[in-house]
């Protein structure tokens, strides 16, 4: 019934990382996620140091789909006011006339997000939750495709806001692109001799194929065991020593939601154990809370999220 | 559904259990225990045991195996008793092992074994997460925890292992025992030619190991034992004795308890009890002249009675209670003890100087000394021996031997003049003055005592009297002991270690005579010492003292222990089971599961049982899709082969829609083929 659907809305995935694939050597698993959260319709918060492909792999995507895409640089001194846009007045037509701000668009890349202050960031990720910004009184929509890929360097740098836990919740994905193998390497030096292959990305999905993703992506079925391991595993974070706090009910939705689309990605219409495994870190190590003392003693929430995982038993 | 539960192979338990109990001498019991398990396999109900009940089972296991470890440690040596206890640790944890098999649950929580464990859950439920732990981390999930019969074979083995007196036999059973553990865990995927060959090595490289191990404790044995005889001994030497004459200042002596003396009723206890006896002084020290010992045999039946001087009348006796070093120790004894009983010594002897000395003695005896006036251990006097004078001080003896004009006088008449003679011109100090005139004072500590100070403590008057006895003619020798004074409730005296005494031995009328001169108020002037706390010590001391009598006292207790603890199971078997109903297994396994699982009966769980007995297991966090790929290409087990069957189980599984027919038909057949296809590639399989 849905096969016919589900085959072609496999396609599109694979369609999409097939062509950032051409532009980023060895990050299929990083590809794979990015696109699982894209498709559920949740952001993504990419941790890494400079130089990594992080806006690369940003731009490929935004140019695999023939979608608006902008890119926000992040800096102490930015306002609201530059993200959501401003109103300004026409002396012409004696109104008052809105100027979109960068936050109007399908695909926005936020880098270096923990450099703004606490309150330009909070303007960002409530248009994130929301799906619209307010401004002046008027409340304005954001384009239905609103992705945000926001990066952020390791916080123990200098000079950083690290991101309230609140706001961390609100990003369904954290990973990290991390190194490639030297041969990679390699590799992508050969593909920039000359020019930047992303010159040459051209788009392969429309907007209306993506949102046709999105749907089928809904469609993926979850039954009962599977939700009750996902439960568990996230109420298992609740639990852990050296957790001051655990993954939210928001973890879990969007732990099923993004498995549904990983699953879609796969190629089956119902979520399986494996998906779930997969996500378990990406979904909830960053929204874990950790006690200072775990902290000192090198724990890290993934080690955690890793321990939860190797704790629960896997229906099979 | 006995597999699962159980996880030991049919009559291994029985089989460890009897060989247990043949080689520590009890095989009814080991019998008994193996046919109550073994006939547990043929039951279909179990006792429906909850959390709470395994708990207690095992605390009182854990409390049986505490009281049987003081017990046995207080008993005797703690060196010889370990394997006592290591013994009997199988009876104390069969309770447990019975709950196990009886018990509804296959494997027991691990915070029932562990107190901090759940401590630690406690902890985390109210912290504020109740209810919420997830059913499958939480720690009453029927695939969680241990079960207890693999560790408990591990303790038949070890607890039979602790008797074995060198026997053959001991090893084969014991190789034959893990043998039969391991058939069944064996890796399916190697031949049984490989996995036998691999046993073979173990069992020789085992047998050989142990005898160098054997060698290597010989070796070790060997030379502590030289270290510990090189090093300086604590006990009293009864070849010489360094006596404090001669020392400056005050001598000083602590009141602890040494020795506790009990009487027969109201009879006086012994007023001196000796320790040793001396012949030659050089310079300060006393020495034996020959250091020969006569070994004594125990009587047979009871071994711990032993008799010094045959066909004596003993018309006294005393308990005495002490402390003992490891090895050799001399015993104070009464003079004319003839018999010593209650003294569960390895080894008893004695020289002809009185001395009796035991070895591999317990650390705390009581014994008994049956005394008489009759004969006694002493060899007759040896002029050459028992009448020397050092030269230093025969100046000094001769004079006084004038003045007290002792020359041709009946012993009476000397031992009268010599004890008038202490009585009257000499006191008893704890305190020496440094010489007055240093340099042309040629004196000896004992000449400065006869001749000027006229003070000392009991050395002095001992070593004086000794040698004044010995210039007047009389054979004398010089004892070592303690002097009994101090009474304390009922018919018992108590001796610290400021009533040491020394006194000496004259031969007079045919027999040796104890003869002490040291002035009677040397006792109030040590009791003077006593510190202030000492009543507070006292009663330390006499509680420890106590303990001590409680904990090797009862002997005979120890035998009875194992029929005390079959009430005690007993009782608590009903405390379990009063309350309980019997339940048939397959309903306490379904009430356990918490969430639907469909599915369930797929067919793909046959050849997840074939690959995990091929050896190659799958932890329970691993999800078949990340299992396959690890061990498929070693159980020859292809992507194209697996991938499918897996999408239809997992369609079976977790597909809310369901699996059609069709799919359901092709994932049996499939399952099914290559089940056949394996069968037949691997013929050798029992």
């Amino acid at each position: 019934m849905t096969s016919t659907n589900g085959n072609s809305a496999q396609e599109v995935f694979h369609k999409i990382s097939r062509n950032i694939e051409k532009v980023m050597r060895g990050q299929a698993a990083s590809i794979r996620k990015l696109l699982a959260a894209f498709a559920s319709g949740g952001h993504v918060l990419l941790e890494d140091y400079p130089g990594t492909g992080k806006t690369t792999l940003a731009k490929a995507l935004a140019k695999s789909i023939d979608a608006q895409f902008r890119r926000l640089q992040f800096t102490p001194d930015l306002l609201p006011s530059d993200i959501l846009g401003v109103s300004t007045f026409d002396q012409r037509e004696q109104t008052f006339r809105f100027h979109e701000g960068p936050v109007f668009a399908n695909i926005l890349l936020a880098d270096e997000i923990n450099r703004a202050s606490p309150r330009t960031q909070s303007a960002l990720l409530e248009a994130m939750g929301e799906g619209q910004v307010s401004v002046d009184g008027y409340r304005r929509e954001l384009p239905e495709l609103f992705f945000v890929i926001a990066t952020q360097n390791p916080i123990e740098f200098r000079g950083t806001y690290p991101l309230p836990e609140a706001q961390m919740d609100r990003f369904a994905l954290q990973f990290q692109l991390g190194y490639v193998t030297p041969e990679l390497e390699m590799g992508i030096l050969t593909d920039q001799e000359i020019k930047h292959p992303i010159d040459d990305l051209k788009a392969c999905v429309s907007a209306a194929e993506i949102t046709a993703l999105k749907r089928a992506v809904r469609s993926v079925r979850v039954n009962e065991e599977m939700k009750r391991y996902i439960v568990d595993l996230v109420n298992a974070t609740r639990t852990m020593p050296g957790v001051q706090l655990g993954a939210s009910p928001r973890a879990s939705l969007t732990l099923m939601k993004v498995a549904q689309s990983l699953a879609l990605f796969d190629g089956r219409e119902f979520v399986t154990p494996e998906s779930v495994q997969e996500l378990a870190i990406p979904v909830m190590a960053h929204r874990l809370v950790m006690e200072p003392q775990a902290k000192f003693s090198g724990q890290t929430a993934e080690g955690i999220v890793r321990e939860v995982v190797q704790k629960v038993h896997v229906p099979a | 559904m006995d597999n699962t539960t159980r996880n030991t192979p049919p009559l291994l338990m029985g089989a460890v259990l009897v060989f247990w109990g043949w080689q520590i001498g009890y095989l009814v019991l080991g019998l008994s225990a193996a046919i109550v398990l073994e006939g547990g396999r043929a039951l279909r109900w179990r006792w429906e045991l909850a959390e709470v009940d395994y708990r207690r089972i095992w605390d009182l296991c854990v409390i049986v195996t505490g009281i049987l470890f003081l017990f046995f440690y207080g008993s005797e040596d703690w060196t010889r008793t370990a394997f006592t206890f290591a013994k009997w640790l199988p009876l104390v944890f069969l309770p447990m092992v019975m709950a196990q098999w009886f018990g509804s649950r296959e494997r027991v929580p691990y915070g029932v074994y562990s107190w901090l464990l759940r401590r630690q859950q406690r902890q985390q439920a109210r912290l504020g997460y109740p209810g919420h732990a997830s059913a499958l981390i939480r720690d009453d999930h029927p695939e969680r925890g241990l079960n207890f019969s693999y560790p408990y074979f591990a303790l038949c083995l070890l607890a039979t292992a602790s008797i074995n007196t060198k026997q053959s036999w001991f090893y084969a059973g014991f190789c034959s025992l893990c043998i039969m553990a391991l058939w069944q865990v064996r890796p399916r995927r190697l031949p049984v030619l490989t996995w036998g060959l691999a046993v073979s090595v173990m069992v020789v490289a085992g047998y050989h190991g142990h005898r160098q191990l054997t060698f290597l404790q010989a070796m070790a044995e060997r030379t502590v034992s030289k270290w510990i005889t090189n090093l300086g001994r604590r006990d009293p030497d009864a070849n010489e004795s360094h006596t404090s004459m001669g020392q400056i200042g005050r001598i000083k002596l602590s009141g602890r308890v040494i020795l506790r003396l009990e009487t027969d009723g109201p009879t006086a206890a012994p007023t001196l009890l000796r320790e040793a006896s001396y012949q030659l002084l050089r310079n300060t020290t006393w020495r034996v002249a020959r250091r020969d010992y006569v070994p004594v045999n125990p009587d047979s039946d009871t071994n711990d009675f032993w008799t010094l001087i045959p066909n004596q009348p003993t018309p006294s006796s005393v308990k005495i209670a002490r402390y003992l070093n490891r090895g050799n120790n001399v015993l104070p004894l009464p003079a004319g003890t003839a018999q010593i009983a209650n003294m569960a010594s390895a080894t008893m002897e004695y020289s002809p100087l009185g001395v009796v000395r035991v070895d591999q003695a317990p650390r705390f005896v009581n014994y008994r000394a049956y005394y008489g006036p009759g004969e006694l251990l002493d060899s007759p006097p040896k002029p050459e021996d028992d009448l020397q004078i050092p030269d230093a001080e025969k100046a000094a003896l001769a004079q006084i031997a004038d003045r007290l004009q002792l020359e041709g006088k009946s012993p009476k008449e000397i031992l009268a003049a010599i004890r008038g003679f202490f009585q009257n011109e000499f006191q008893y100090s704890l305190w020496q003055k440094p010489p007055a005139e240093k340099g042309n004072d040629s004196l000896t500590p004992l000449g400065r005592f006869l001749l000027k100070t006229r003070s000392g403590h009991c050395e002095f008057f001992a070593s004086a009297t000794v040698l004044l006895l010995r210039q007047a003619g009389l054979p004398a020798r010089y004892a070592t002991g303690y002097a009994v004074d101090e009474r304390g409730r009922g018919n018992s005296y108590v001796v610290r270690a400021r009533h040491a005494h020394a006194w000496c031995l004259v031969h007079v009328n045919g027999r040796w005579e104890d003869f002490d001169t040291t002035p009677a108020s040397w006792n109030n002037l040590e009791n003077e010492q006593a510190s202030l706390f000492e009543s507070l010590t006292d009663f330390g001391s006499w509680l420890w003292y106590q303990f001590n009598r409680w904990r090797y006292g009862q002997s005979n207790f120890r035998q009875y222990l194992p029929w005390l603890l079959i009430p005690l199971a007993l009782l608590l078997a009903w405390r379990v089971i009063r309350h309980k109903q019997r339940v048939q297994p397959a309903m306490a396994i379904e009430a356990s599961a918490d969430s639907p699982r469909l599915g369930i009966d797929s067919e793909f769980y046959l050849m997840e049982r074939r690959i995990i007995e091929m050896g190659f297991p799958r932890s329970p966090d691993e999800a078949l899709g990340v299992w396959l790929p690890r061990v498929g290409p070693a159980a020859g087990l292809g992507r194209e082969t697996w991938e499918p069957l897996l999408f239809l189980h997992y369609r079976y599984r977790f597909d809310p829609a369901g699996i059609a027919p069709a799919e359901r038909q092709e994932l049996q057949q499939r399952v099914q083929a290559w089940l056949e296809r394996k069968e037949e590639s691997a013929p050798s399989r029992s």
